[in-house]
Protein backbone atom coordinates (compact mmCIF):
# COMPACT_ATOMS: atom_id res chain seq x y z
CA UNK A 1 0.00 0.00 0.00
CA UNK A 2 2.65 2.48 1.11
CA UNK A 3 4.72 1.81 -2.03
CA UNK A 4 1.73 2.54 -4.24
CA UNK A 5 1.06 5.85 -2.53
CA UNK A 6 4.76 6.74 -2.65
CA UNK A 7 4.86 6.05 -6.39
CA UNK A 8 1.78 8.22 -6.96
CA UNK A 9 3.39 11.02 -4.93
CA UNK A 10 6.67 10.63 -6.81
CA UNK A 11 4.83 10.90 -10.14
CA UNK A 12 3.21 14.12 -9.03
CA UNK A 13 6.49 15.55 -7.73
CA UNK A 14 8.21 14.68 -10.98
CA UNK A 15 5.50 16.56 -12.80
CA UNK A 16 6.04 19.53 -10.46
CA UNK A 17 9.78 19.37 -11.10
CA UNK A 18 9.24 19.40 -14.86
CA UNK A 19 6.43 21.93 -15.01
CA UNK A 20 6.46 23.83 -11.72
CA UNK A 21 4.21 26.69 -12.90
CA UNK A 22 1.04 24.76 -13.59
CA UNK A 23 1.48 21.58 -11.57
CA UNK A 24 2.34 23.21 -8.22
CA UNK A 25 -1.12 24.74 -8.03
CA UNK A 26 -2.59 21.23 -7.82
CA UNK A 27 -0.56 20.31 -4.73
CA UNK A 28 -3.48 20.62 -2.22
CA UNK A 29 -5.67 18.49 -4.48
CA UNK A 30 -2.89 15.93 -4.84
CA UNK A 31 -2.35 15.83 -1.06
CA UNK A 32 -6.09 15.37 -0.43
CA UNK A 33 -6.30 12.74 -3.16
CA UNK A 34 -3.34 10.74 -1.85
CA UNK A 35 -4.72 10.81 1.67
CA UNK A 36 -8.15 9.78 0.40
CA UNK A 37 -6.68 6.85 -1.52
CA UNK A 38 -4.63 5.74 1.50
CA UNK A 39 -7.55 6.00 3.91
CA UNK A 40 -9.91 4.12 1.59
CA UNK A 41 -7.32 1.41 1.01
CA UNK A 42 -6.74 0.84 4.72
CA UNK A 43 -10.47 0.91 5.35
CA UNK A 44 -10.86 -1.86 2.79
CA UNK A 45 -8.28 -3.90 4.74
CA UNK A 46 -10.25 -3.35 7.94
CA UNK A 47 -13.44 -4.49 6.24
CA UNK A 48 -11.80 -7.55 4.76
CA UNK A 49 -13.86 -10.58 5.77
CA UNK A 50 -16.73 -8.58 7.22
CA UNK A 51 -19.86 -9.88 5.59
CA UNK A 52 -22.01 -7.07 6.84
CA UNK A 53 -21.37 -3.62 8.11
CA UNK A 54 -24.33 -1.40 8.79
CA UNK A 55 -25.13 1.08 6.02
CA UNK A 56 -25.32 3.85 8.60
CA UNK A 57 -21.87 3.02 9.90
CA UNK A 58 -20.41 2.80 6.39
CA UNK A 59 -21.87 6.18 5.43
CA UNK A 60 -20.55 7.80 8.57
CA UNK A 61 -17.08 6.40 8.08
CA UNK A 62 -17.05 7.46 4.40
CA UNK A 63 -18.05 10.98 5.44
CA UNK A 64 -15.26 11.08 8.04
CA UNK A 65 -12.69 10.05 5.45
CA UNK A 66 -13.95 12.60 2.95
CA UNK A 67 -13.80 15.37 5.58
CA UNK A 68 -10.28 14.30 6.64
CA UNK A 69 -9.06 14.41 3.04
CA UNK A 70 -10.72 17.75 2.36
CA UNK A 71 -9.28 19.17 5.61
CA UNK A 72 -5.81 17.97 4.61
CA UNK A 73 -6.18 19.66 1.25
CA UNK A 74 -7.22 22.95 2.86
CA UNK A 75 -4.36 22.72 5.35
CA UNK A 76 -1.81 22.11 2.59
CA UNK A 77 -3.22 25.05 0.66
CA UNK A 78 -2.86 27.29 3.72
CA UNK A 79 0.67 26.09 4.42
CA UNK A 80 1.75 26.60 0.83
CA UNK A 81 0.18 30.04 0.72
CA UNK A 82 1.93 30.94 3.97
CA UNK A 83 5.26 29.67 2.74
CA UNK A 84 4.91 31.69 -0.45
CA UNK A 85 4.02 34.86 1.43
CA UNK A 86 6.88 34.45 3.85
CA UNK A 87 9.67 32.86 1.85
CA UNK A 88 11.38 30.38 4.07
CA UNK A 89 14.99 29.62 3.44
CA UNK A 90 18.29 29.51 5.17
CA UNK A 91 20.09 27.35 7.69
CA UNK A 92 17.30 27.45 10.27
CA UNK A 93 14.74 25.99 7.84
CA UNK A 94 17.27 23.37 6.77
CA UNK A 95 17.97 22.39 10.38
CA UNK A 96 14.25 22.20 11.19
CA UNK A 97 13.63 20.10 8.07
CA UNK A 98 16.47 17.73 8.84
CA UNK A 99 15.27 17.38 12.44
CA UNK A 100 11.72 16.62 11.27
CA UNK A 101 12.95 14.00 8.82
CA UNK A 102 15.19 12.45 11.45
CA UNK A 103 12.36 12.35 13.95
CA UNK A 104 10.01 10.72 11.47
CA UNK A 105 12.62 8.22 10.36
CA UNK A 106 13.28 7.45 14.02
CA UNK A 107 9.57 6.70 14.49
CA UNK A 108 9.58 4.48 11.40
CA UNK A 109 12.66 2.57 12.59
CA UNK A 110 11.18 2.16 16.06
CA UNK A 111 7.90 0.92 14.63
CA UNK A 112 9.71 -1.48 12.36
CA UNK A 113 11.64 -2.94 15.30
CA UNK A 114 8.53 -3.65 17.40
CA UNK B 1 -6.28 -5.16 26.83
CA UNK B 2 -3.21 -5.51 24.67
CA UNK B 3 -2.31 -2.73 22.24
CA UNK B 4 -0.82 -3.30 18.83
CA UNK B 5 0.28 -0.86 16.17
CA UNK B 6 -1.30 -1.40 12.80
CA UNK B 7 0.82 -1.25 9.61
CA UNK B 8 -1.05 1.93 8.73
CA UNK B 9 0.88 4.04 11.27
CA UNK B 10 4.23 2.83 9.97
CA UNK B 11 3.18 3.50 6.38
CA UNK B 12 1.99 7.04 7.15
CA UNK B 13 5.16 7.87 9.07
CA UNK B 14 7.32 6.46 6.28
CA UNK B 15 5.43 8.44 3.63
CA UNK B 16 5.78 11.62 5.66
CA UNK B 17 9.52 11.03 6.16
CA UNK B 18 10.01 10.31 2.46
CA UNK B 19 8.13 13.51 1.53
CA UNK B 20 10.19 15.67 3.84
CA UNK B 21 13.39 14.06 2.64
CA UNK B 22 12.40 14.75 -0.95
CA UNK B 23 11.62 18.37 -0.02
CA UNK B 24 15.09 18.77 1.47
CA UNK B 25 16.87 17.05 -1.39
CA UNK B 26 15.08 18.78 -4.26
CA UNK B 27 14.21 22.03 -2.51
CA UNK B 28 10.51 21.74 -3.36
CA UNK B 29 7.97 22.81 -0.71
CA UNK B 30 5.28 20.77 -2.54
CA UNK B 31 6.93 17.55 -1.36
CA UNK B 32 6.84 18.78 2.24
CA UNK B 33 3.20 19.78 1.75
CA UNK B 34 2.30 16.28 0.59
CA UNK B 35 4.16 14.83 3.58
CA UNK B 36 2.32 17.17 5.91
CA UNK B 37 -1.06 15.47 5.39
CA UNK B 38 0.27 12.05 6.42
CA UNK B 39 2.46 13.40 9.24
CA UNK B 40 -0.40 15.37 10.73
CA UNK B 41 -2.80 12.44 10.67
CA UNK B 42 -0.18 10.14 12.25
CA UNK B 43 0.52 12.72 14.96
CA UNK B 44 -3.22 13.14 15.65
CA UNK B 45 -3.65 9.38 15.85
CA UNK B 46 -0.82 9.03 18.36
CA UNK B 47 -2.09 11.90 20.45
CA UNK B 48 -5.76 10.92 20.52
CA UNK B 49 -5.48 7.13 20.89
CA UNK B 50 -7.35 5.94 23.97
CA UNK B 51 -7.70 2.40 25.18
CA UNK B 52 -11.33 1.29 24.93
CA UNK B 53 -12.90 0.14 28.16
CA UNK B 54 -15.57 -2.48 27.82
CA UNK B 55 -17.38 -5.01 29.98
CA UNK B 56 -18.66 -8.14 28.25
CA UNK B 57 -21.04 -10.52 30.02
CA UNK B 58 -21.89 -13.66 28.06
CA UNK B 59 -24.93 -15.77 28.80
CA UNK B 60 -26.42 -18.88 27.22
CA UNK B 61 -30.19 -18.78 26.81
CA UNK B 62 -30.44 -22.58 26.89
CA UNK B 63 -27.73 -25.02 27.83
CA UNK B 64 -29.28 -28.08 26.11
CA UNK B 65 -30.09 -28.35 22.43
CA UNK B 66 -30.65 -31.09 19.91
CA UNK B 67 -28.11 -31.80 17.21
CA UNK B 68 -28.73 -29.34 14.36
CA UNK B 69 -30.51 -26.91 16.68
CA UNK B 70 -29.62 -23.35 17.60
CA UNK B 71 -28.46 -22.07 20.96
CA UNK B 72 -28.67 -18.35 21.58
CA UNK B 73 -25.66 -16.67 23.16
CA UNK B 74 -26.43 -13.31 24.62
CA UNK B 75 -23.54 -10.85 25.00
CA UNK B 76 -24.17 -7.86 27.22
CA UNK B 77 -21.77 -5.09 26.22
CA UNK B 78 -21.24 -2.11 28.45
CA UNK B 79 -19.07 0.69 27.16
CA UNK B 80 -17.12 2.04 30.14
CA UNK B 81 -15.55 4.49 27.68
CA UNK B 82 -16.39 5.14 24.04
CA UNK B 83 -15.52 2.18 21.81
CA UNK B 84 -15.24 2.37 18.03
CA UNK B 85 -15.13 -0.38 15.44
CA UNK B 86 -15.69 -3.08 18.02
CA UNK B 87 -15.34 -6.61 16.76
CA UNK B 88 -16.29 -9.67 18.78
CA UNK B 89 -15.09 -13.12 17.85
CA UNK B 90 -16.36 -16.25 19.52
CA UNK B 91 -13.72 -18.96 19.51
CA UNK B 92 -16.03 -21.93 19.35
CA UNK B 93 -15.19 -25.55 19.82
CA UNK B 94 -15.28 -27.88 16.84
CA UNK B 95 -18.83 -29.07 16.39
CA UNK B 96 -20.54 -25.75 17.04
CA UNK B 97 -20.50 -22.83 14.63
CA UNK B 98 -21.94 -19.36 14.45
CA UNK B 99 -24.96 -19.39 12.18
CA UNK B 100 -24.83 -15.63 11.61
CA UNK B 101 -21.98 -13.29 12.46
CA UNK B 102 -23.63 -10.04 11.44
CA UNK B 103 -23.78 -8.78 14.98
CA UNK B 104 -20.06 -9.20 15.55
CA UNK B 105 -18.51 -6.49 13.42
CA UNK B 106 -18.37 -2.72 13.41
CA UNK B 107 -20.08 -2.01 16.68
CA UNK B 108 -19.79 1.43 18.16
CA UNK B 109 -20.53 2.06 21.80
CA UNK B 110 -20.77 5.40 23.56
CA UNK B 111 -19.47 5.76 27.11
CA UNK B 112 -22.00 4.26 29.50
CA UNK B 113 -24.05 2.68 26.72
CA UNK B 114 -25.30 -0.85 27.29
CA UNK B 115 -26.15 -3.07 24.36
CA UNK B 116 -27.07 -6.72 24.10
CA UNK B 117 -25.97 -8.71 21.08
CA UNK B 118 -27.54 -12.08 20.45
CA UNK B 119 -25.71 -14.69 18.45
CA UNK B 120 -27.14 -17.94 17.21
CA UNK B 121 -24.77 -20.87 17.64
CA UNK B 122 -25.56 -23.90 15.54
CA UNK B 123 -24.84 -27.25 17.17
CA UNK B 124 -23.62 -29.46 14.33
CA UNK B 125 -22.54 -32.52 16.25
CA UNK B 126 -23.62 -34.14 19.49
CA UNK B 127 -21.37 -33.71 22.51
CA UNK B 128 -20.61 -31.48 25.44
CA UNK B 129 -19.02 -28.19 24.48
CA UNK B 130 -17.58 -25.26 26.27
CA UNK B 131 -18.25 -22.21 24.19
CA UNK B 132 -14.65 -21.18 24.61
CA UNK B 133 -13.40 -17.64 24.68
CA UNK B 134 -14.54 -14.32 23.33
CA UNK B 135 -11.96 -12.21 21.56
CA UNK B 136 -12.70 -8.51 21.72
CA UNK B 137 -10.99 -6.27 19.18
CA UNK B 138 -11.32 -2.53 18.76
CA UNK B 139 -9.50 0.13 16.78
CA UNK B 140 -8.77 3.72 17.59
CA UNK B 141 -10.41 6.53 15.64
CA UNK B 142 -7.70 6.66 12.95
CA UNK B 143 -7.03 2.95 12.73
CA UNK B 144 -3.43 3.21 13.95
CA UNK B 145 -3.89 0.97 16.98
CA UNK B 146 -5.55 -2.36 17.48
CA UNK B 147 -6.71 -3.23 21.00
CA UNK B 148 -7.33 -6.87 21.79
CA UNK B 149 -8.61 -8.78 24.77
CA UNK B 150 -9.49 -12.43 25.19
CA UNK B 151 -12.22 -13.27 27.69
CA UNK B 152 -12.51 -16.88 28.72
CA UNK B 153 -15.99 -18.11 29.40
CA UNK B 154 -17.44 -21.17 31.05
CA UNK B 155 -20.64 -21.72 29.17
CA UNK B 156 -21.24 -25.45 28.84
CA UNK B 157 -23.57 -26.52 26.08
CA UNK B 158 -24.93 -30.04 25.87
CA UNK B 159 -25.89 -31.12 22.38
CA UNK B 160 -28.07 -34.20 22.37
CA UNK B 161 -27.99 -36.51 19.36
CA UNK B 162 -30.68 -36.16 16.76
CA UNK B 163 -33.34 -38.87 16.97
CA UNK B 164 -34.07 -41.11 14.00
CA UNK B 165 -37.64 -41.77 12.91
CA UNK B 166 -38.80 -45.02 14.40
CA UNK B 167 -42.34 -46.35 14.53
CA UNK B 168 -41.74 -50.01 15.38
CA UNK B 169 -39.23 -51.48 17.77
CA UNK B 170 -37.54 -54.83 17.83
CA UNK B 171 -39.56 -56.86 20.34
CA UNK B 172 -37.42 -58.76 22.86
CA UNK B 173 -37.89 -62.53 22.82
CA UNK B 174 -38.26 -62.68 26.59
CA UNK B 175 -40.07 -60.34 28.93
CA UNK B 176 -39.76 -59.51 32.60
CA UNK B 177 -42.27 -59.77 35.42
CA UNK B 178 -43.54 -56.20 35.45
CA UNK B 179 -46.40 -54.84 33.40
CA UNK B 180 -45.48 -53.16 30.17
CA UNK B 181 -46.37 -52.86 26.51
CA UNK B 182 -44.62 -55.94 25.12
CA UNK B 183 -46.78 -58.97 24.46
CA UNK B 184 -45.12 -61.78 26.39
CA UNK B 185 -44.58 -65.28 25.09
CA UNK B 186 -45.84 -66.49 28.46
CA UNK B 187 -49.48 -67.19 29.17
CA UNK B 188 -51.46 -65.33 31.76
CA UNK B 189 -53.82 -62.43 32.21
CA UNK B 190 -53.80 -60.29 29.12
CA UNK B 191 -55.66 -59.24 26.01
CA UNK B 192 -53.82 -61.03 23.22
CA UNK B 193 -55.32 -64.47 22.55
CA UNK B 194 -52.82 -67.32 22.97
CA UNK B 195 -54.47 -70.75 23.11
CA UNK B 196 -57.38 -72.88 24.36
CA UNK B 197 -56.96 -75.49 27.06
CA UNK B 198 -59.14 -77.65 29.26
CA UNK B 199 -60.84 -76.07 32.25
CA UNK B 200 -59.22 -76.64 35.63
CA UNK B 201 -60.78 -75.84 38.99
CA UNK B 202 -59.90 -72.28 39.86
CA UNK B 203 -60.19 -70.94 36.30
CA UNK B 204 -62.45 -67.95 35.96
CA UNK B 205 -65.81 -68.52 34.30
CA UNK B 206 -65.37 -65.46 32.09
CA UNK B 207 -62.46 -67.20 30.37
CA UNK B 208 -64.57 -70.22 29.33
CA UNK B 209 -64.70 -70.61 25.55
CA UNK B 210 -68.30 -71.75 25.15
CA UNK B 211 -68.05 -72.69 21.47
CA UNK B 212 -65.08 -74.99 21.92
CA UNK B 213 -66.61 -76.39 25.14
CA UNK B 214 -69.89 -77.21 23.30
CA UNK B 215 -68.01 -78.85 20.42
CA UNK B 216 -65.73 -80.94 22.65
CA UNK B 217 -68.30 -81.71 25.31
CA UNK B 218 -65.95 -80.53 28.07
CA UNK B 219 -65.24 -77.10 29.45
CA UNK B 220 -62.37 -75.23 27.78
CA UNK B 221 -60.93 -71.86 28.63
CA UNK B 222 -59.08 -69.23 26.58
CA UNK B 223 -55.50 -68.41 27.41
CA UNK B 224 -53.90 -65.02 26.79
CA UNK B 225 -50.47 -63.47 26.45
CA UNK B 226 -49.83 -60.93 29.20
CA UNK B 227 -48.31 -57.51 28.41
CA UNK B 228 -45.05 -57.21 30.22
CA UNK B 229 -42.06 -54.99 30.15
CA UNK B 230 -38.65 -56.06 28.89
CA UNK B 231 -35.04 -55.35 29.65
CA UNK B 232 -33.08 -53.91 26.76
CA UNK B 233 -29.35 -53.33 26.98
CA UNK B 234 -27.82 -51.20 24.26
CA UNK B 235 -24.30 -52.33 23.48
CA UNK B 236 -22.10 -49.62 22.01
CA UNK B 237 -18.86 -50.65 20.37
CA UNK B 238 -16.31 -47.94 21.14
CA UNK B 239 -13.14 -49.80 20.27
CA UNK B 240 -12.85 -48.16 16.88
CA UNK B 241 -14.75 -45.94 14.50
CA UNK B 242 -14.67 -45.45 10.77
CA UNK B 243 -14.89 -41.90 9.51
CA UNK B 244 -16.28 -40.94 6.13
CA UNK B 245 -16.79 -37.59 4.47
CA UNK B 246 -19.76 -36.83 6.69
CA UNK B 247 -20.58 -38.70 9.86
CA UNK B 248 -18.54 -41.40 11.54
CA UNK B 249 -19.76 -44.80 12.66
CA UNK B 250 -19.62 -43.48 16.23
CA UNK B 251 -22.05 -40.70 15.28
CA UNK B 252 -24.40 -43.31 13.86
CA UNK B 253 -24.01 -45.44 16.97
CA UNK B 254 -24.78 -42.56 19.32
CA UNK B 255 -27.79 -41.44 17.28
CA UNK B 256 -29.09 -44.97 17.06
CA UNK B 257 -28.57 -45.61 20.77
CA UNK B 258 -30.33 -42.36 21.73
CA UNK B 259 -33.27 -43.17 19.45
CA UNK B 260 -33.62 -46.75 20.67
CA UNK B 261 -33.27 -45.75 24.33
CA UNK B 262 -35.98 -43.10 23.98
CA UNK B 263 -38.37 -45.41 22.17
CA UNK B 264 -37.92 -48.40 24.50
CA UNK B 265 -38.32 -46.19 27.56
CA UNK B 266 -41.48 -44.74 26.04
CA UNK B 267 -43.06 -48.21 26.06
CA UNK B 268 -42.05 -48.70 29.71
CA UNK B 269 -39.18 -51.11 29.11
CA UNK B 270 -36.08 -50.94 31.26
CA UNK B 271 -33.09 -49.76 29.27
CA UNK B 272 -29.41 -50.03 30.14
CA UNK B 273 -26.23 -49.40 28.24
CA UNK B 274 -22.79 -50.90 27.87
CA UNK B 275 -19.99 -48.93 26.24
CA UNK B 276 -17.55 -51.61 25.22
CA UNK B 277 -14.21 -50.24 24.15
CA UNK B 278 -10.91 -48.90 25.43
CA UNK B 279 -12.86 -47.70 28.45
CA UNK B 280 -15.71 -49.93 29.60
CA UNK B 281 -18.73 -47.91 30.65
CA UNK B 282 -22.09 -49.19 31.77
CA UNK B 283 -25.44 -48.10 33.05
CA UNK B 284 -27.74 -50.59 34.74
CA UNK B 285 -31.22 -50.95 33.23
CA UNK B 286 -33.80 -48.53 34.52
CA UNK B 287 -36.93 -46.85 33.39
CA UNK B 288 -38.44 -43.39 33.22
CA UNK B 289 -37.35 -39.94 32.14
CA UNK B 290 -34.49 -39.80 34.62
CA UNK B 291 -33.03 -42.96 33.09
CA UNK B 292 -33.41 -41.43 29.61
CA UNK B 293 -31.33 -38.41 30.63
CA UNK B 294 -28.80 -40.65 32.36
CA UNK B 295 -28.43 -42.58 29.14
CA UNK B 296 -28.23 -39.45 26.98
CA UNK B 297 -25.66 -37.83 29.25
CA UNK B 298 -23.66 -41.02 29.20
CA UNK B 299 -23.85 -41.09 25.40
CA UNK B 300 -22.53 -37.53 25.19
CA UNK B 301 -19.35 -38.65 26.92
CA UNK B 302 -18.84 -41.54 24.52
CA UNK B 303 -15.40 -41.52 22.94
CA UNK B 304 -13.29 -43.98 21.05
CA UNK B 305 -10.29 -44.73 23.24
CA UNK B 306 -7.54 -46.79 21.66
CA UNK B 307 -6.63 -49.86 23.64
CA UNK B 308 -4.67 -52.99 22.79
CA UNK B 309 -5.74 -54.90 25.90
CA UNK B 310 -7.86 -57.96 25.23
CA UNK B 311 -11.28 -57.55 26.78
CA UNK B 312 -14.17 -59.94 26.89
CA UNK B 313 -17.66 -59.88 28.31
CA UNK B 314 -16.43 -60.88 31.79
CA UNK B 315 -15.29 -57.31 32.44
CA UNK B 316 -18.91 -56.17 32.47
CA UNK B 317 -20.30 -56.05 36.02
CA UNK B 318 -23.03 -58.46 37.07
CA UNK B 319 -26.42 -56.84 36.97
CA UNK B 320 -25.67 -54.72 33.95
CA UNK B 321 -26.89 -57.53 31.73
CA UNK B 322 -29.96 -59.00 33.49
CA UNK B 323 -31.27 -62.45 32.57
CA UNK B 324 -33.65 -62.52 29.60
CA UNK B 325 -32.51 -59.09 28.46
CA UNK B 326 -32.29 -58.17 24.81
CA UNK B 327 -28.78 -57.06 23.94
CA UNK B 328 -28.96 -54.71 20.99
CA UNK B 329 -25.46 -54.11 19.68
CA UNK B 330 -24.43 -51.13 17.55
CA UNK B 331 -21.06 -51.87 16.06
CA UNK B 332 -19.06 -51.28 12.89
CA UNK B 333 -17.64 -54.80 13.30
CA UNK B 334 -14.05 -53.76 12.82
CA UNK B 335 -12.66 -55.06 16.10
CA UNK B 336 -12.35 -58.76 16.87
CA UNK B 337 -12.87 -58.13 20.60
CA UNK B 338 -16.42 -56.91 20.01
CA UNK B 339 -17.24 -59.87 17.80
CA UNK B 340 -15.89 -62.25 20.43
CA UNK B 341 -17.80 -60.56 23.25
CA UNK B 342 -21.11 -60.60 21.36
CA UNK B 343 -20.80 -64.24 20.40
CA UNK B 344 -19.86 -65.02 23.99
CA UNK B 345 -23.02 -63.29 25.26
CA UNK B 346 -25.06 -65.20 22.71
CA UNK B 347 -23.40 -68.42 23.84
CA UNK B 348 -24.62 -67.69 27.37
CA UNK B 349 -28.19 -67.75 26.10
CA UNK B 350 -28.90 -64.05 25.86
CA UNK B 351 -31.10 -62.61 23.16
CA UNK B 352 -28.65 -60.69 20.95
CA UNK B 353 -29.32 -58.60 17.85
CA UNK B 354 -26.66 -56.70 15.92
CA UNK B 355 -27.06 -53.47 14.01
CA UNK B 356 -23.94 -53.25 11.88
CA UNK B 357 -22.90 -49.62 11.39
CA UNK B 358 -21.90 -50.10 7.79
CA UNK B 359 -18.41 -48.67 7.21
CA UNK B 360 -18.21 -49.85 3.59
CA UNK B 361 -19.62 -46.63 2.13
CA UNK B 362 -17.09 -44.62 4.17
CA UNK B 363 -14.05 -46.48 2.87
CA UNK B 364 -13.06 -45.96 -0.76
CA UNK B 365 -10.81 -48.63 -2.32
CA UNK B 366 -7.40 -47.55 -3.55
CA UNK B 367 -7.59 -46.93 -7.30
CA UNK B 368 -4.93 -49.49 -8.26
CA UNK B 369 -5.50 -53.19 -8.87
CA UNK B 370 -4.03 -54.22 -5.51
CA UNK B 371 -6.25 -51.76 -3.67
CA UNK B 372 -9.37 -53.05 -5.40
CA UNK B 373 -8.38 -56.62 -4.57
CA UNK B 374 -7.78 -55.74 -0.91
CA UNK B 375 -11.17 -54.02 -0.79
CA UNK B 376 -12.90 -57.08 -2.22
CA UNK B 377 -11.16 -59.32 0.30
CA UNK B 378 -12.25 -57.00 3.11
CA UNK B 379 -15.86 -57.14 1.89
CA UNK B 380 -15.69 -60.94 1.79
CA UNK B 381 -14.27 -61.01 5.31
CA UNK B 382 -17.13 -58.86 6.50
CA UNK B 383 -19.65 -61.14 4.84
CA UNK B 384 -18.02 -64.14 6.52
CA UNK B 385 -18.26 -62.33 9.86
CA UNK B 386 -21.97 -61.74 9.31
CA UNK B 387 -22.39 -65.42 8.56
CA UNK B 388 -20.70 -66.25 11.87
CA UNK B 389 -23.34 -64.22 13.67
CA UNK B 390 -26.20 -65.73 11.69
CA UNK B 391 -24.88 -69.23 12.37
CA UNK B 392 -24.88 -68.41 16.08
CA UNK B 393 -28.52 -67.32 15.86
CA UNK B 394 -27.78 -63.62 16.06
CA UNK B 395 -29.82 -61.57 13.59
CA UNK B 396 -27.73 -58.89 11.94
CA UNK B 397 -28.63 -55.98 9.69
CA UNK B 398 -26.62 -53.15 8.19
CA UNK B 399 -27.42 -49.57 8.92
CA UNK B 400 -25.85 -46.53 7.30
CA UNK B 401 -26.65 -42.88 6.82
CA UNK B 402 -28.61 -43.50 3.65
CA UNK B 403 -30.84 -46.14 5.24
CA UNK B 404 -33.52 -45.54 7.89
CA UNK B 405 -32.96 -47.20 11.25
CA UNK B 406 -36.47 -48.54 11.01
CA UNK B 407 -35.55 -50.55 7.90
CA UNK B 408 -32.56 -52.10 9.63
CA UNK B 409 -34.65 -53.05 12.67
CA UNK B 410 -37.31 -54.52 10.42
CA UNK B 411 -34.63 -56.61 8.72
CA UNK B 412 -33.53 -57.91 12.12
CA UNK B 413 -37.13 -58.71 13.08
CA UNK B 414 -37.76 -60.45 9.74
CA UNK B 415 -34.57 -62.49 10.18
CA UNK B 416 -35.86 -63.61 13.60
CA UNK B 417 -39.27 -64.55 12.21
CA UNK B 418 -37.77 -66.70 9.49
CA UNK B 419 -34.95 -68.29 11.43
CA UNK B 420 -36.72 -68.80 14.72
CA UNK B 421 -34.54 -68.99 17.76
CA UNK B 422 -31.36 -70.91 17.21
CA UNK B 423 -30.14 -73.13 19.98
CA UNK B 424 -26.48 -72.78 20.76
Amino acid sequence: MAWGIALLAATFLLRVQLDAESAAAWTPVAAAGLLLVAELAYWSFELDGANTAGARHLGRRALEIAITAAGAGVLVELVLDGSLLVPLSGTLVLVVGVAAVAALLGIVVRLARR
Amino acid sequence: MTRQLTPKLGAYAALAAAGLLAALLFGRPEAAALALAFALLAALGLALAREPALAVTPELRQDRVLEGGLAIVSLRLEGLAAVRGLELRLRLAEGVTLSDSSGLRDLNLAAGEVRTVELAVEARRWGVYDLGSIQVRARDRFGFFLFEQSLSTTLPLRVYPRAERLRALLAPLETQAHAGNTVSRERGAGIEFADVREFFPGDRVRHVNWRVSARRGRLHVNQHHPERNADVVIFLDTFAEVAGAGATTLDLAVRGAATLAGQYLRVRDRVGMIGFGGIIRWLRPGTGTIQLYRLLDSLLDTRVVTSYAWKDIDVIPTGTLPPQALLLALTPLVDERTTGALLDVRGRGFDVAVLELDPVAMVAPRPDELGRLAHRLWLLQREALRERFRAAGVPIASWNEGRPLEAALEEVAASRRHAGRARV
